[in-house]
């Protein structure tokens, strides 16, 4: 985008979502197994 | 009266109903015998009305307003400050919120300053410090309050082309008749339709702005203006270095972990909801508000010059989108500064008719058969003084004040609040640390050049430093006391 500014902003907001979704899969996965969190 | 003035009446009227009947069907969930049903909504929000409430009142009419002007002066530099606020209420909700709802649910905490009092120990220090959280909380966020009832009236006055504090007093009396009714549950139900919107609203601007234009010929246009509104080489408007801009990182992680108005919602979330689902919802609502700035970029490139870029998404609206759309996304607006308002009212009242009563009086019970009622009084009163205070407080003062309010009481409490959850410090530690976050965050805003995050951060840094060393300090000659004897 020629724009580092806006370049780190949509880095960022895929980070984010992929930090909360990893979180989300985590979570799922130890609960499925019986992991308390 | 032209038909898109009806227009506007017809959905305020409908959005009000809406909001109204919420408040009828929440108050459900309020009952004379357990105040945690008016001020926590019983503890019974599921992820996806936690995530919106949580987002709705995150991101105020700022996002709307005041950002895309910033982004229209100052470049691109306020997409990225901006859109922080969105991973620190995401990081906060995940990594912070389960340890506080536990430790609160533990202690049966209804309130930020009861769970203040009641993690230093209770008795008469942590009554001594509910009441001083309670009238920090009281003071700061009147002041915020009313600076977002005046924006409100204001917006509302030209949506509907009456008067502002005919605007002010609908919008208010609207706010204060759901919460009355149905205290948080009301609150945070109003909260999510209204997030709807607001992320509808946001949706609609991008997609007219993205099919409207070449991509590369918006760039273009910016660069030609001037090379810094993309690339810019100092972080200004939020500091001069610039890594400045990373600095609204903490402050707001700092902002939804720790002011409130914000950490209640995580008393109130039902047990058995799991964080990470409510981080899912956080994070998609919080990226797509996040675009909102971006139409100060827009008009900087393609609409008419503003003599005041706070006007930046008035102008965009009237300029670029059909009447009746132009009327629905003004709504959605109002609705944005209105889902910051209720929360604020809301906390403040219960600060006043739960926390202070508590502290004040050492017989006042929980749960007693009067707490509703007077929990109720407290809403309509406090809503009703706002509005009188916005109506006689100068202009100029407001905005300042409600920057003001929300920093100095985030330095305020991220000792007692934050620091607490998983490092205990004493009733003298928390007391000093309130007091020194207080003047410290409120005296370098007020008697220095310095900016509305840094101000308040250096406050937190120094009432955090308190928490640690007094609590530290305080405790040492009590341990060797016991020893001896």
């Amino acid at each position: 985008m020629n724009s580092w500014v806006l370049d780190l902003y949509v880095q960022l907001n895929v980070a984010m979502l992929l930090l909360a979704i990893g979180r989300y899969w985590i979570s799922s996965r130890n609960n499925n197994s019986g992991v308390e969190e | 009266m032209e038909f898109y003035e009806v227009l506007n009446w017809v959905l305020m009227i409908a959005a009000f109903a809406v909001m109204i009947g919420i408040g009828a069907i929440s108050s459900r969930k309020v009952s004379d015998s357990d105040e945690g049903g008016f001020l926590l909504a019983g503890r019974t929000l599921g992820p996806f009305v936690g995530a919106a409430t949580i987002v709705a009142t995150g991101f105020s009419g700022w996002g709307f307003m005041g950002s895309p002007g910033v982004a229209y002066e100052f470049g691109a530099i306020e997409v990225l400050g901006n859109f922080f606020f969105a991973p620190a209420m995401m990081v906060a909700v995940l990594f912070f919120a389960s340890f506080m709802q536990k430790r609160a649910l533990k202690m049966d905490s209804n309130t930020i300053p009861e769970y203040i009092g009641q993690i230093h120990g209770g008795g008469s220090g942590g009554r001594l410090l509910q009441g001083v959280a309670a009238a920090i909380t009281i003071v700061l966020l009147m002041v915020f309050m009313v600076s977002q009832i005046k924006a409100v009236g204001l917006l509302g006055a030209s949506w509907l082309n009456i008067e502002m504090t005919t605007s002010a007093w609908m919008m208010i009396s609207v706010i204060i008749l759901y919460t009355m009714w149905g205290g948080l549950a009301a609150v945070a139900w109003t909260d999510t339709l209204m997030v709807c919107g607001m992320a509808l609203g946001a949706l609609v601007i991008m997609v007219q702005m993205f099919t409207s234009v070449d991509l590369s010929e918006w760039v273009a246009r910016l660069n030609a203006i001037d090379t810094n509104l993309l690339n810019p080489q100092t972080g200004a408007p939020y500091g001069s270095s610039k890594s400045s801009v990373y600095l609204v990182f903490p402050y707001a992680f700092l902002f939804a972990a720790v002011l409130p108005y914000m950490s209640v919602r995580f008393l109130a979330f039902r047990p058995d909801v799991k964080m990470h689902k409510v981080g899912i919802y956080v994070a998609i609502l919080g990226c797509i508000l996040s675009l909102i700035p971006l139409v100060g970029l827009y008009m900087r490139a393609f609409g008419p010059e503003l003599d005041q870029p706070d006007s930046a998404m008035p102008m965009y609206l009237q300029t670029f989108l059909h009447p009746a759309l132009q009327g629905l996304i003004t709504l959605f607006i109002i609705f944005a500064m209105k889902s910051t308002a209720n929360s604020m009212l809301q906390t403040v009242a219960a600060a006043t008719s739960h926390d202070l009563r508590l502290a004040l009086f050492k017989d006042a019970q929980h749960d007693s058969p009067h707490a509703l009622v007077i929990n109720r009084i407290a809403v309509v009163g406090l809503g009703l003084l706002g509005l009188l205070m916005m109506m006689y407080a100068p202009p100029f003062m407001l905005s300042w004040l409600g920057i003001l309010g929300s920093g100095t009481l985030l330095a305020a409490m991220i000792g007692p609040v934050f620091i607490s959850t998983f490092w205990q410090g004493n009733v003298t530690g928390a007391l000093v640390a309130m007091l020194v976050g207080f003047f410290t965050s409120g005296g370098l805003l007020m008697l220095t050049d310095l900016g509305w995050v840094e101000g308040p951060l250096i406050g937190a840094l120094a009432s955090s430093v308190c928490y640690v060393g007094v609590s530290l300090l305080t405790r040492q000659p009590l341990a060797v006391l016991r020893q001896s004897c």
